[in-house]
């Protein structure tokens, strides 16, 4: 009977044993596995590096900057070490010494918690961490992390966008080009898996397991850094001389497309994009609509010339007073008037009731083709995040009066590089073409260059080069002939629009513009420039004419361009 | 009977019967290839226990080289963005406006 027992007993212990064999070996067998590998693999994630960004000479833009955060372990530090340790952290992080104090308190709170880490301050610089770590302090420590770097300061903040975080904490890049090229820009991380012992060091002989990180594509810009520096300078100093919220100025090469510069004022920094309202964010040369007012004239003119509908000297014979239609007077900004005046002279003086007589000739059909054909009511398709495009009204929802205000440039909104690319048509003998910040995107091993690209011929060469004697004419003779610099052939038109509020249009506020390029018989650059509500004159003749001549002037000089005349 | 007159040497009709060792035969061989053997497992233990000690403290030595190359990578970046920025076009106006240089004026345009 014992005997039995006995063999019961070892009957039970061993499939006892082997039932928990198979729990282990098969039941459990992944999540040992996994538990087996974890301790005796270590894996790092080897991050992808953001791809930098150029100006078209190879100068950097923006690029990544390893920096530092700073960490605290409260458990370690004593209390009298914790009150030393603040003081001294302080006095390196914060220059004013009257903040010293609050920055120390700020510090000293974080030591308080009761926890067992604590972060103290992010992005600190090379400089900052060997100044920390030459205290020699102890319960501190360094986590490095990737942030963007920007040699030219805050400079082209709307051009670039900056770079932020995603939902999960990783770099995500917003607005501008960081947004637009973000896939190319992020790269793809990659991860090594090896073998570790029990000192969690490397084995040599042991397993490794590779997956390359994917670095970042870089961007080459069509942005000339010179002329971008020039243009920021003269908008920041016109932005202050004619008391305006804003200003924006954008150069383009009219036969390329390429932007050469792009700026807007008042901006911020990309590094402390946080510090800013968001309202900056959105770069209005692309994403802001405004009504164009008389340099939309040129456009018209264009479209009625190349119709052959009028010439350069076909009089307007209802220009001797206010053009009476719909109820409503047009009459011209000066209230001066010129009876059978000429097509050329409509330009030059910037004649509403000429304009009028022209949108008038043309029709709606045309007209509306025309606006189509220039690429208004269209993304222009700039490589920039966050393009608006405002709709173009349905044709059979013109009215006889709209047709008459569009013809000088109200009633109607566009986009700034809408409106400059539509001038570059004129420019370069009447092509529309896709206007391009990027130049060439580059990898370790392949380079993809982006190739100008033409749209539609909008006008005809003849017309174009019509129409661009029509504009030197209207610089030479116009109201803004006095800021032209002499001897130069240059191709423009001032535009002052009302802007609309609440229903009407206040007399007071006003975006003042002037869209013109040079040399006018060959041009290197087509640039508009834009004053959002200037005080000290309302008109553009006044304000963005002045700073289109003194960018113009830059240009020359940079170009080597001699004067002509 | 004639053959029996013969006056042949004696030794032509010896037969000569060689003798064989077998034990010799068997012993000679294999204890050369034993030997070989037992060294060739001991000299290839001890390579091993020597290159896995080796290796083990190389492990130390990669891991130094891998923190070393990133410190060189992020002292390179640093350096390179200190290029950048010391050729920033915002630096230079600076300093050359600090040096006395100014924007040109009035340009004369020779013929």
């Amino acid at each position: 009977m014992r005997i039995y027992l006995i063999k019961i007993f070892f009957l039970i212990f061993f499939f006892s044993i082997l039932a928990r064999l198979f729990y282990w070996q098969v039941v459990k067998a992944d999540f040992l596995q996994a538990k087996g590998e974890n301790q005796h693999f270590k894996d790092t994630a080897v991050e992808a590096e953001r791809g930098k960004i150029f100006f078209s000479d190879k100068a950097i833009l923006a690029t990544s900057n390893p920096s530092f955060s700073l960490y605290g372990l409260p458990k370690v530090i004593t209390q009298e070490e914790k009150l030393k340790m603040s003081y001294l952290l302080a006095k390196i992080f914060v220059d004013d010494s009257s903040q010293i104090d609050a920055e120390a308190k700020n510090i000293l709170n974080s030591l308080q918690q009761d926890l067992y880490w604590v972060p103290i301050k992010k992005g600190l610089d090379q400089k900052t961490k060997k100044k920390i770590e030459d205290l020699n302090l102890i319960g501190i420590g360094f986590n490095t992390a990737s942030g963007r770097f920007y040699p030219e300061g805050s400079s082209s903040a709307h051009l670039l966008g900056f770079v932020g975080s995603d939902a999960k904490g990783g770099q995500k890049g917003y607005f501008g080009l960081e947004g637009f090229y973000e896939g190319e820009l992020k790269g793809m991380p990659g991860f090594l898996r090896h073998e570790k012992d029990a000192l969690g060091l490397p084995i040599l002989i042991g397993k490794f397991l590779t997956n390359k990180a994917n670095n970042g594509k870089d961007l080459v810009l069509n942005i000339d850094r010179s002329i971008q520096f020039t243009v920021e300078e003269v908008l920041k100093q016109g932005l202050e001389k004619y008391g305006a919220k804003a200003v924006s100025a954008v150069v383009m090469d009219p036969k390329t497309g390429a932007i050469l510069a792009l700026a807007s004022f008042p901006s911020y920094d990309p590094i402390k994009y946080f510090s800013f309202s968001s309202d900056y964010y959105k770069n209005p040369i692309v994403a802001d609509t405004y009504e164009p007012g008389s340099t939309f004239k040129v456009l018209v003119m264009a479209a009625a010339l190349n119709e052959e509908l009028v010439e350069p000297d076909t009089t307007c014979d209802i220009c001797n007073g206010p053009v009476q239609l719909g109820g409503f007077a047009i009459r011209t900004w000066n209230n001066k008037y010129y009876p059978d005046t000429t097509m050329k002279d409509v330009i030059i003086h910037s004649d509403n009731t000429g304009m009028v007589f022209t949108g008038m000739k043309l029709g709606l059909d045309k007209f509306h083709e025309y606006l189509e054909n220039y690429g208004f009511g269209e993304p222009s398709d700039i490589d920039l995040q966050d393009e608006s495009s405002p709709d173009l009204r349905p044709k059979d929802e013109w009215r006889e009066i709209d047709l008459a205000t569009a013809s000088f440039g109200q009633g109607i909104a566009i986009t700034p590089i809408q409106m400059v690319r539509a001038v570059a048509s004129i420019a370069n003998g009447g092509y529309l073409m896709e206007p391009h910040v990027v130049r060439e995107i580059k990898d370790e091993k392949n380079t993809f260059e982006i190739k100008p690209k033409m749209i539609r011929q909008v006008i005809k060469e003849n017309t174009a080069k019509i129409m661009t004697e029509m504009m030197v004419k209207a610089v030479d003779e116009g109201e803004a002939k006095w800021a032209k610099p002499k001897g130069f052939k240059i191709a423009g038109k001032t535009g002052t629009a009302q802007i609309p509020v609440a229903g009407h249009y206040d007399p007071n506020k006003t975006i003042a513009s002037f869209v013109g390029f040079a040399p006018a018989d060959d041009p290197k650059f087509v640039m508009l420039v834009l004053y959002n509500q200037p005080s000290s004159s309302i008109f553009g003749s006044e304000t963005a004419a002045p700073t289109f001549f003194e960018i113009a002037k830059e240009l020359f000089v940079y170009y080597k361009i001699a004067p002509t005349e | 009977m004639a053959l029996l007159l013969c006056n042949c040497p004696k030794t032509s009709f010896m037969t000569i019967i060689k003798k064989f060792d077998p034990e010799e035969y068997s012993n000679k061989f294999p204890k050369k290839y034993v030997v070989f053997a037992v060294v060739g497992i001991l000299v290839l233990s001890i390579a091993q226990i020597w290159v896995n000690n080796t290796a083990v403290s190389y492990g130390e030595k990669l891991e130094s080289i891998a923190k070393l190359k990133s410190t060189l990578e992020m002292e390179n970046t640093f350096l390179e963005n200190e290029m950048a920025s010391e050729l920033s076009l915002t630096n230079i106006a600076t300093k050359s406006s600090k040096l006395g240089f100014s924007k040109i004026e009035s340009i004369q345009y020779i013929r």
